[in-house]
């Protein structure tokens, strides 16, 4: 294995652009020219169907956007559009995703390929909108491919990329593709893509179903009822297209570098040839730790670092190779696993290594850049030195642990809020609601403007509303309506 | 055909044999209404490409309980509001049966559910029945009807509207009185006794909005076959503590809802700006 490298050999014409993430999500699906798209916004995805919608009416594609009530709705626009035979894209993040949890086995168990990008954010709550790991680790029980887009590049690429595999007849899969929200999704990058959307259609070519469910001459079940003995014989065949879909990765892969120069391979590996310590890392952080390798390799430092394209299937083969003579190993995950002693990429590095009984590295899990926190050159240096701690002393002192948290100042308590709306205060006897009993009607008396400033204000001054707002003066209105503490 | 997870699916589909001569798609039962508006609007989609002949027409159709439309309330309702070409059926047999008769929302007011017991404490469920058709028929689409195949040629008629307005117009939802022997606890032979005294009662109004123009079908009163609620509760094991005297009251307050009901209908019917 060898270092992640870009072959200029491509054949079709391609442009230099400065993008984000999500534009180059939308760039490749308007140019596979998807069927549909089910969506619902939620940040940070939601340009990727704003975007679509700008360069459809533009005219520049002609999938249909159709918005659902949610995610959840979203994805079952999405199911009921790959059955009746056409392509489908779909782009989500977060609560959205874990909204339509249930709907993703429903879409791998029936196995009707379409590509979701997954534009990675932390799960609420407490609300955090910013980029972590854990609605991607929800994602990795659920039947689809995930394939990791550490950069925008890698986004636009892996879109037909992912088309393809999911759609190829021993795999008929669904695939997520994830990138890290706002450090991919948002940050424009120099990246490369095709200047006609033909090199893309013609990359992933015609959708072929073998049923849809509307061919009426044809009449065919999706979904029956299955329970045993049966259910477990469709997930065996789940198992082994996710088996499968192994080797068509590598096709495809290698289909895409001769057609753009690109190489991608399951898994990727930094300076790892005479390694002794490495940092298993994923997308958008792995250049902040090839950097600092860089400098630590400088420092006469032997380590490198290992990071995932693909990680369902897990690349078990590809890592045990790697990690053949390596003596220490850090895996960093961007979410945690609560109660496993490890991110589930830990414990998946762990279960690989184990198959290999010569193998010796000994593994520590660290959680980083929760919610969004960055990932700084320091959080990368103290990876490489814990990890190298152990090479040096043969164990791991602390086997789980976070970095970048903080316990704060013990001393800070946070300034006492106003004192409570009084009784007096709040019921002045202003309004008065009496009902009367032959209409059975209510009279409401006092509504007067001047009377009406005795009312309290149950919403302070300091909120960060725009200017000329009008949700606060509809709220507030309404609050001088009410007696009583509320 | 769609159906979504509820009784009437899983006692058709039964792996690897299935009940219907048509396509069938099942998704999980908060989901059906958006799945079959990705299959309508990926058929049309597929049409504007050329993939799929100009001339091919298909009805689509999506089934569902009432259960089925309590938890996918708000994605059926968001299917509607996108109004895509095709048909929502619910059978409304006034409870979870999937699961054994829990209360669903449409459960009327004091009937016996294995959620809504009957005792010292509590007569049934506590709270009135929704009214499925009245909020679809908010969401402006071309066409919603009531219907019981007890007046088969009453629901026969509405089903060909249905179609028409399904193929040119946009979304139909079609809410039809659907008895459960088994969970209502009457013998299988009462059915349409019993079908018809809900609908003399007032309590399940056979009507139709077309356009937003609502027709009342059937007016018992007018017909001179007004019931009162109790001989409709009278065939079901689920009513049996209604009709006991100390429970009048209760059915008062029942009678009096499904009364003010009807009689809005009846004035929507009377009136083309209702």
């Amino acid at each position: 294995m060898s270092e992640a490298t870009v072959t200029e050999k491509s054949t079709a014409e391609q442009v230099t652009a400065f993008l984000s993430g999500n534009e180059m999500a939308s760039l490749a699906a308007a140019q596979i020219n998807f069927h549909v798209m089910g969506y619902y916004p939620i940040t940070p995805s939601t340009e990727v169907a704003e975007y679509l919608d700008e360069m459809k009416a533009a005219g520049k594609h002609g999938v249909r956007l159709i918005p659902g009530d949610g995610e959840h709705g979203a994805a079952g626009i999405c199911y009921g559009a790959t059955t009746a035979g056409g392509r489908v894209f779909n782009a989500t993040s977060a609560n959205g995703f874990l909204f339509s949890l249930e709907q993703m086995p429903v879409q791998s168990g029936t196995r009707m390929p379409m590509v979701l990008n997954l534009v990675c954010r932390a799960v609420s709550g407490p609300l955090d909108i910013r980029g972590d790991h854990s609605d991607l680790y929800s994602a990795l029980n659920l039947g689809w491919i995930v394939l990791c887009a550490k950069d925008p590049q890698a986004t636009y690429d892996f879109i037909p990329i992912a088309t393809k595999v999911g759609e190829h007849s021993s795999v008929r899969l669904p695939v997520i593709v994830a990138d890290d929200g706002f450090f991919t999704s948002h940050q424009k990058r120099r990246v490369k893509h095709f200047s006609e959307s033909a090199t893309l259609q013609d990359f992933v070519g015609p959708f072929k179903a073998e049923y849809t469910s509307v061919d009426p001459k044809n009449p065919v079940t999706f979904g029956p009822y299955m329970n045993d003995p049966d259910m477990i014989n469709n997930k065996k065949q789940l198992s082994l297209a996710m088996k499968a879909s192994e080797d068509v990765i590598r096709e495809v892969f290698d289909e895409w570098e001769k057609l753009s120069g690109r190489k991608y391979r399951m898994l990727e590996t930094y300076r790892m040839e005479d390694a002794e310590s490495a940092v298993m890392i994923l997308n958008s952080a792995v250049g902040t730790a090839m950097d600092i390798c860089d400098r630590m390799r400088e420092e006469g430092k032997k380590v490198g670092v290992i990071y995932p394209t693909v990680l369902r299937p897990f690349p078990a083969e590809e890592l045990k190779k790697a990690c053949k003579n390596l003596k220490s190993l850090l895996v960093a995950d961007r979410a945690d696993v609560f109660g496993a002693n490890g991110g589930a990429m830990t414990i998946d590095a762990k279960a690989a290594l184990k198959d290999d009984p010569d193998n010796r590295t000994l593994v520590m899990s660290r959680i980083y850049g929760l919610g969004g926190k960055d990932y700084y050159d320091h959080d990368a240096r103290e990876m490489f030195e814990l990890a190298l701690e152990a090479a040096e002393t043969g164990k791991v002192s602390v086997l789980y642990d976070y970095i970048g948290a903080e316990p704060g100042d013990p001393e800070y308590s946070l300034p006492k809020g106003n004192a409570y709306i009084q009784p007096e205060t709040s019921s002045p006897g202003v309004i008065k609601v009496s009902k009367d009993e032959t209409t059975g009607k209510l009279i409401v008396k006092g509504v007067k403007q001047r009377d009406l400033t005795k009312m309290p204000q149950r919403i302070a001054a300091g909120h960060g509303a725009c200017p000329g707002c009008g949700i606060f003066p509809n709220i507030g209105t309404f609050l001088k309506g009410l007696k009583g503490m509320w | 055909m769609l159906w979504h997870t509820g009784c009437g699916m899983v006692v058709t589909t039964g792996y690897p044999v299935t009940s219907f001569n048509v396509t069938y798609i099942h998704n999980l039962f908060q989901n059906g209404a958006p799945t079959l508006s990705g299959v309508v609007e990926m058929f049309n989609e597929r049409k504007l490409r050329g993939e799929i002949p100009d001339d091919e027409e298909i009805t689509f159709i999506m089934v569902t309980g009432d259960g089925g439309l309590d938890i996918g309330l708000g994605p059926a309702l968001g299917t509607a509001f996108r109004n895509h070409k095709m048909i929502i059926l619910e059978y409304d047999n006034q409870g979870y049966m999937n699961t054994g008769h829990q209360l669903s929302f449409t459960t009327p007011m004091g009937h016996a559910t294995a959620t809504s017991n009957v005792g010292p404490k509590q007569q049934g469920k506590t709270f009135h029945h929704k009214d499925s058709a009245q909020l679809f028929a908010a969401c402006h689409v071309p066409y919603v009807f009531t219907a019981c195949d007890v007046m088969y040629k009453d629901l026969i008629t509405k089903a060909a509207k249905a179609q028409y307005y399904a193929r040119n117009h946009g979304l139909v939802f079609g809410k039809l009185f659907s008895v459960c022997p088994l969970n209502w606890r009457h013998t299988d032979d009462v059915a349409d006794d019993l079908g018809m005294a809900a609908i003399n009662s007032n309590f399940f109004p056979l009507y139709e909005v077309e356009q937003g123009i609502t027709t009342l079908n059937y007016d018992p009163e007018a017909k001179g076959k007004k019931a009162d609620v109790t001989e409709w509760f009278k065939y079901m094991g689920k009513t049996k503590h209604l009709l006991k005297p100390e429970n009048e009251k209760l059915v008062e307050r029942f009678r009096t809802e499904v009364d003010r009901r009807f009689s809005r209908i009846k004035a929507m019917s009377e009136n083309p700006l209702l």
